[in-house]
């Protein structure tokens, strides 16, 4: 048995200085990814915002509002022009995420596709301005799925954005309140 | 039963198994499979064996990722902690068959140290955590990659048996000609891709 | 002494390059090499690993006890591996993305081990260090040029840069069934060259098979 316990208590010394290194380098390497995520958040909260720089992030306090909506929320960032809403709906492909912003008047002033799988030239297409502007300027009374054309056999794709933005302007009247 | 989750087991079990076969497309397992697949006796016995070894474990990798290292946040200790669990499972289960089931270890046992700690046993542990499989997901992937292996071991030992016997020219006389055989069928599978569209 | 560190260093890159003559390594070889910089930035990712491994090793082998030496330099592979895998999702995501799996799985890239337990394990710092740069550059080098053919004859470009534009080029050289058949016409070729007939080899020469082993190599 002793001649067991110098190889493994080496083992496990070297094992360890291993895991502590390890445990070093994530640390370092996840504030460079997390700062990386914000920036590219932003990135994409300023293209469904004109001019909304600066964000802050009030996700949690939403959250904690526990607002029941067909799309899940990612992220809710406030602004002096308005507010983006991140959220994630089930598209055709899985889960996909829709940027929407709302400005000031309650108006939707851009949408935006994020991360998706949807269908290349099917589904995929809800990524192209020409049908993420249909959303401009829709408000919570619109009945939006009347408003939308929707995209040839993407049927699926175009409802889930569009209970994205239902559910981003359902979320929008009671953060105002 | 309900109807997503047997689809999910066909798409699961057919799709490494045929759609994107394990070694011959997504070249996990090389070694082991251009090694052994000279006879078809020894394919057969190492396909059971690979089959076990990545079913045990995805298990014990899924086990390990969903109760030390994601409740802990050490989802970056994955690549340490698999290695190391699978190593140590793999290498305790051959010592009890030696002991307990002899006669298993005549037949399997032997081709456990070929494929321990490879590409393919390693490579379904971190597909399974990619893909997000649960613990009965994760164990029937690796059943399945373990049995498209098998299938592709059978086939290509099936082909270099006969090989053997013509007149390959000099210089791709072993392993070239099996890696061009391995192009061939590699082609031929990927005609199942399109089975569920 | 010169002379010596030259040899250690070059042996990897030509006599005992470790995919056309070693035969090691064929995993990643083959998974990677459909373009040119995905090859090369894997082959670099691998050469890292291999450097700092064999130099760790090196520099502890007179404190690593004989039985337990393959699960500590497998500790320490992993360990090298997973930092290379944390930067390269902090600084270099799309590559993270374009290798995938394939970065973790440097671990058991059979030549690291093979190199760790053949020679780190036994020689000084200096030469672990050069040996390990050799053989990096080495397998490097063979998967750029794996990678260069597939992307040349699969796309018609090299590193992105497209040379042949309008003639629709064999898609073939891109698919799996494409990798097999370029390698093995590599092989060929060598074999040609070297007038010795490619071997394979097996798993059962990687020292990854058992995580214990006396100093006659045997489980």
């Amino acid at each position: 048995m002793k001649k067991y316990i110098a190889p493994i208590l080496s083992l496990f010394l070297i094992t360890a200085c291993v895991v502590g290194l390890l445990a070093l380098t994530n640390h370092f390497t996840d504030k460079a990814i997390q700062a990386k995520e914000r920036a590219e958040a932003e990135k994409a909260m300023s293209m469904v915002l004109f001019d909304g720089a600066p964000f802050t992030d009030i996700s949690e306090d939403v959250l904690k509002l526990n607002i029941s909506t067909k799309a899940r929320i990612k992220g809710v960032d406030k602004s002096a022009k308005g507010y983006v809403f991140t959220m994630v709906v089930k598209g055709y492909g899985g889960d996909m995420v829709v940027f929407v912003g709302i400005n000031n008047d309650g108006k939707v002033e851009n949408i935006m596709l994020g991360e998706n799988a949807e269908t290349p030239n099917l589904g995929k297409k809800a990524e192209l301005p020409e049908f993420t502007s249909q959303f401009i300027g829709l408000i919570r009374e619109d009945n939006i799925s009347e408003k939308i054309d929707y995209i040839t056999r993407a049927t699926i794709t175009t409802d889930a954005v569009i209970s994205a933005v239902e559910s981003a302007l359902i979320i929008h009247a009671e953060v105002v309140k | 039963m309900s109807g997503d989750t047997f689809k999910l087991i066909i798409y699961i079990s057919f799709g490494a198994i045929l759609m994107n076969n394990f070694v011959l497309t997504n070249f996990l397992g090389i070694c082991p499979f251009l090694g052994v697949s000279k006879k078809l006796n020894s394919a057969v016995g190492m396909g059971l064996a690979v089959i076990f070894v990545m079913t045990i474990a995805s298990v014990v990798t899924n086990l390990t990722n969903t109760y030390l290292l994601i409740p802990n946040n050490l989802e970056y200790l994955q690549t340490l902690a698999f290695i190391l669990v699978i190593a140590g499972f793999v290498q305790f289960i051959e010592m009890f068959m030696k002991k307990v089931i002899p006669p298993l270890y005549k037949s399997l046992g032997i081709y456990l140290p070929l494929i321990t700690t490879n590409c393919a046993v390693l490579g379904v542990a971190l597909l399974n955590v990619q893909n997000e499989y649960n613990l009965w997901q994760s164990a029937l992937y690796g059943a399945s990659a373990g049995a498209g292996f098998m299938l592709a071991t059978i086939i290509f030992a099936g082909i270099r048996e006969g090989l053997d016997l013509n007149d390959v020219p000099k210089y791709f006389k072993g392993l070239p000609i099996a890696l061009i055989t391995a192009a061939f069928l590699s082609m031929a599978f990927t005609g199942f891709k399109g089975i569920f569209g | 002494m010169k002379n010596r560190s030259l040899q250690e260093l070059s042996k990897g890159i030509f006599k005992e390059n470790p995919t056309f003559i070693l035969v090691l390594g064929m995993c990643p070889t083959l998974a990677i090499s459909t373009t040119a910089e995905n090859a090369f930035m894997m082959g670099i990712a691998a050469t890292a690993v291999l450097v700092l491994s064999n130099l760790i090793i090196s520099l502890l082998r007179k404190l690593i006890p004989d039985s337990v030496r393959i699960p500590v330099y497998i500790t320490v592979i992993a360990g090298f591996v997973t930092i290379v895998q944390l930067l390269m999702k902090a600084f270099l995501p799309e590559l993270n993305e374009a290798l995938g799996i394939y970065i973790p799985l440097i671990v058991v890239n059979c030549i690291i081990l093979a190199r760790a337990e053949a020679f780190a394990g036994k020689n000084n710092p200096w030469y672990s260090f050069l040996d390990g740069l050799g053989m990096g550059l080495g397998f490097t080098l063979a998967l750029t040029i794996i990678g260069t053919i597939r992307e040349f004859l699969g796309s018609g470009s090299i590193f992105g840069l497209e040379i042949i534009k309008n003639i629709p080029m064999p898609t073939l050289f891109i698919t799996p069934a494409g990798a097999f058949l370029v390698l093995g016409m590599l092989m060929a070729l060598i074999s040609a060259l070297t007038h010795r007939k490619t071997e394979i080899k097996d798993c059962s020469e990687c020292p990854m098979q058992c995580m214990s082993k006396d100093e006659k190599g045997k489980c």
